[in-house]
């Protein structure tokens, strides 16, 4: 990180902040679509995100790396968003659809990509479901790959407790998966139909 | 930010993990128009804040310099003008027996003029009383005279003749003692005078205090302003070398601490 580039951007540089924030664009749009699933989400998590880090980069002293402090601006800003999403009791159950998925309407392509998109449907949504402590410690290190030690300093908890989040987290998971298994949504088995055709 | 082996190991379940797996890699490609969006949703908030920045550099350290000089400014003068006032009044209890000596010594000058006047009615008194006491001393020895010739005259009486010498006796050692204290106190009035024996002579005379008190009333009205001020600066310089090794002391932090902050300066210009 140009230490240069860094002070410049902290005296109100916009080009300055362009030069430093853009290698980790792509790291906020990851971290911002695993939160919230969700295209238009993650785009409004991102622009808010990159907001926040400009509004608070003179408080960033370099105590830590600039990628880790970006993560966990990025991570409160996605969790801030979905509880407000919660509040207005509109959260996204619709992530696939982003995607260009609809259950409704299979699109065009072969089974085991409908299939792969059901079950990341079906497991996002569980994901949503999980606390939000759980499911914080989930992303981190399932999904953004992020090493226990890392996450249990950006959460400022100890390394066992991400642990046990993780291992909680994972089995309502599998709680919630099983139990829509035997549910067996709509979606599904048109699926499953459309598997045993073929 | 990469998870170990042992932490891999932790995954237990291989369907969940693989679909985790994933999850983690199905991340659709960022937008084209999302650096656009965040970049000028930057440059707007750039523009607002970049004059209430600019106000606060500018405000900060204008108000932050003039309080300090003023207040430098102000706990020099209490440093300076108390510590000498201070320095003053504890000078002033240090040396009692230099106080006391200046104390005595003006009583000293004041009883010496005092003897003075005293002297001059003493020699007055003094020689109308030597006067009145050699006269009392004939009349006694006048006195002492007539039971002697009584004596003469009737011898037979020896009761008599004994209580005329028991008489007489007394009256001549009277008369020559009152006779030398006379001469004593004559002498003594015409010699010059000396302050003890005037201080010895002042209850007898009464307005004597009065006189004394003058001398001090002159003497404080006497310096002017102009003294007084240089009587305090020469007490201000005595205060200050007196300080000086507690200044010395004081100096190495404040110098410490100066360098320090200079140096902060310089860093983060």
């Amino acid at each position: 990180m140009d230490e240069l580039l860094l002070r410049k951007a902290q005296r109100g540089d916009p080009e300055a902040f362009e030069q430093l924030i853009t290698p980790l664009e792509q790291l906020i749009w990851r971290i911002c679509w695993h939160y919230t699933g969700n295209r238009e989400s993650a785009e409004d998590c991102g622009q808010e995100t990159m907001i926040r880090i400009w509004r608070s980069l003179d408080s960033y002293r370099g105590d830590c790396a600039l990628e880790s402090w970006v993560y966990r601006i990025a991570a409160n800003c996605c969790m801030d968003y979905l509880r407000k999403k919660k509040r207005d009791k509109s959260v996204s159950m619709e992530p696939m659809r982003e995607q260009g998925f609809d259950p409704a309407d299979p699109s065009p392509g072969t089974e085991e990509q409908v299939v792969a998109a059901d079950e990341q449907k079906r497991l996002r949504e569980a994901i949503t479901q999980l606390p939000e402590d759980q499911r914080e410690a989930l992303i981190m290190t399932q999904l953004e790959k992020v090493s226990y030690e890392e996450a249990a300093k950006l959460l400022g908890v100890s390394e066992g407790t991400i642990k046990s989040r993780v291992n909680r987290a994972k089995a309502r998971l599998k709680e919630i998966l099983s139990g829509e298994r035997e549910l067996s949504p709509p979606g599904n088995v048109k699926i499953d139909e459309r598997r045993s055709r073929s | 930010m990469k998870q170990t082996d042992t932490e891999k190991m932790l995954q237990n379940d291989p369907e969940l993990d693989a679909l985790l797996d994933q999850m983690a890699e199905d991340v659709p490609p960022m937008p084209a128009d999302f650096h656009d969006n965040w970049m000028s949703a930057i440059r707007d908030e750039a523009k607002q804040n970049v004059p209430v920045v600019e106000e606060k550099e500018e405000k900060k350290p204008v108000s932050l310099v003039r309080w300090t000089r003023i207040l430098s400014v102000a706990a020099m003068f209490v440093f300076l003008i108390g510590g000498t006032l201070l320095y003053r009044n504890t000078k002033g209890s240090m040396t009692p027996v230099l106080g006391a000596e200046k104390k005595e010594a003006a009583v000293m000058m004041d009883m010496a003029v005092t003897a003075g006047e005293v002297s001059e009615t003493a020699e007055e008194e003094t020689e109308s009383e030597a006067y009145d006491m050699s006269q009392e001393a004939g009349d006694m020895t006048l006195s002492a005279s007539l039971p002697v010739a009584a004596a003469s005259d009737a011898a037979a009486a020896d009761s008599k003749a004994y209580e005329a010498v028991a008489n007489e006796a007394p009256a001549m050692a009277m008369g020559a003692a009152v006779e030398e204290e006379a001469e004593y106190e004559a002498a003594e009035a015409e010699a010059e005078p000396m302050p003890i024996p005037a201080a010895t002579a002042m209850p007898t005379v009464q307005p004597t205090e009065e006189p004394a008190d003058e001398p001090e009333t002159t003497e404080t009205e006497q310096p002017g302003l102009l003294e007084q001020a240089g009587e305090f600066f020469t007490d201000m310089g005595d205060f200050l070398l007196a300080a000086l090794p507690y200044l010395a002391v004081l100096a190495v932090p404040a110098v410490t601490a100066l360098l320090l902050g200079r140096r902060k300066m310089h860093k983060n210009h």
